[in-house]
């Protein structure tokens, strides 16, 4: 019964049994080379082009990260320091507006120009100025100031304030004469940038490093104009008792 | 045979027909083989010589970084700078520079013309008011709001006089600029 069963006639859809039996093997290999390209050998292929991704990938940055080393090794760290100066110079450090005051003050007494008053609440500064200044890390700390001196001195000093770091800026400038003296009313305001600006090392171009041309000439430009320090005594000074008897006390 | 001449029984030359046929079958199996195998063979090895040139390529790029890390102080530095020049820059670009404005007004009247007043209105316009000792210089001034609403001065786009008086200190006059 069992041989019966298992036993094929001679002639199988018209042709030998034993010749179908011929090709039997062969079919069964291209199954399973079928197979295997499907779970074997595809795979690999597509393992080489990721792989090949990756060499990619990694021999660009390379490539880049070599390409910042050679300028890095090349820089003057010097100068690089220098610049740095500059630039830090040419914002206040510290996000006060009557530090400014001190400045303007200091570069006031070069030409005989006395601070007869000052507000720290100067309103609003002008909004073309604001509007040009989208960059939101700087803030802008301006100082409402009225000056007193010679009158032929009054060019001198304000080229003076154009060309003092921190870098100020005049927003407004109305001058009244009498005789030989100037009362000279002017808004001025300057920038300071917070510490808690982010500098990401990771994803750096070569293009982030080095200065353009005109960032370069704006160092050198900034590099002419005199530095006046800022006086932070003002804000810091400590807090003094005197012990003084109460005269109405009996 | 060449003849096309076959005496052998029938089954005999189906017998010869199927060994024949299982030898072609053979060699194209052979063959197909033969070409799998070299599949394989190219497939693993171009694999194996792409993780080889992966773990160079990593290896390089490790030595690359640490020697990156090294020079780590500059990097930041040059950064820095680089961000704060462009701040800067862009804000010192739009800055407007009364020095060379007043020294522009300054040298624009004559010597006789005293100026007092002096107002920035906008960075476009600015009102001044001058003294005059002597009533015939006043045409000095006309004469030179004349030559600015001709064009003559490249510096401003138009002037005008907006009032004279005649006071104990002699003729002072107020005039509205407006810069190009």
């Amino acid at each position: 019964m069992k041989e019966s069963f298992f036993k094929l006639p001679d002639k199988i859809f018209g042709l030998e049994k034993s010749v179908l039996i011929i090709f039997l093997f062969p079919f069964g290999l291209l199954i399973i080379f079928l197979i295997s390209l499907k779970f074997v050998l595809i795979p690999k292929v597509d393992e080489i082009g990721t792989v090949k991704q990756k060499i990619n990938t990694i021999t660009t940055n390379t490539d880049k990260i070599n390409e910042q080393v050679r300028y890095l090794s090349s820089v003057d760290s010097e100068e690089l320091q220098k610049n740095a100066e500059y630039l830090d110079n040419a914002v206040l450090r510290n996000k006060q507006s009557y530090l400014l005051v001190g400045i303007v003050r200091q570069v006031a007494n070069k030409f005989d120009y006395q601070v007869k008053s000052f507000s720290l609440t100067p309103g609003e500064v002008k909004t073309e100025d604001t509007e040009a200044t989208s960059l939101k890390d700087m803030k802008k700390l301006p100082v409402n100031l009225t000056l007193y001196g010679p009158k032929e001195k009054n060019l001198d000093l304000i080229s003076a304030l154009e060309k003092t770091l921190p870098i100020l800026f005049i927003d407004k400038y109305d001058v009244t004469t009498a005789g030989d003296y100037s009362e000279l009313n002017l808004v001025v305001y300057s920038y300071y940038i917070g510490d808690e600006t982010n500098i990401d090392t990771n994803d750096i171009t070569l293009s982030d490093l080095i200065l353009s041309s005109d960032e370069l000439a704006l160092v050198e430009k900034i590099s002419n104009f005199t530095k006046i320090e800022e006086n932070t005594d003002m804000g810091t000074s400590e807090f003094q008792q005197y012990q003084r008897e109460n005269p109405f006390s009996l | 045979m060449k003849e096309g001449l076959n005496l052998l029984p029938s089954v005999a030359k189906f017998q010869a027909a199927k060994i024949k046929l299982k030898k072609r079958v053979n060699f194209v199996m052979v063959i197909f083989l033969v070409f799998w195998v070299l599949l394989a063979v190219i497939i693993f090895g171009w694999l194996g010589l792409n993780s080889y040139l992966l773990k160079q390529a990593e290896t390089k790029n490790a030595k690359s970084l640490s020697n990156y890390k090294s020079l780590v102080t500059n990097v930041v530095l040059s950064k820095k700078n680089k961000y704060q020049a462009k701040l800067v820059g862009q804000v010192l670009k739009e800055r407007f520079e009364y020095g060379s404005l007043i020294k522009k007004i300054t040298d624009f009247f004559p010597e006789n013309v005293t100026l007092e007043n002096f107002e920035i209105k906008t960075k476009k316009q600015f009102i001044l008011d001058g003294v005059l000792t002597d009533g015939k210089d006043m045409n000095d001034v006309e004469d030179k709001v004349r030559d600015i609403n001709l064009g003559l001065y490249s510096d401003f786009s138009s002037a005008n006089i907006t009032s004279i008086e005649i006071g104990n200190r002699g003729w002072s006059f107020e005039m509205e600029v407006n810069l190009i």
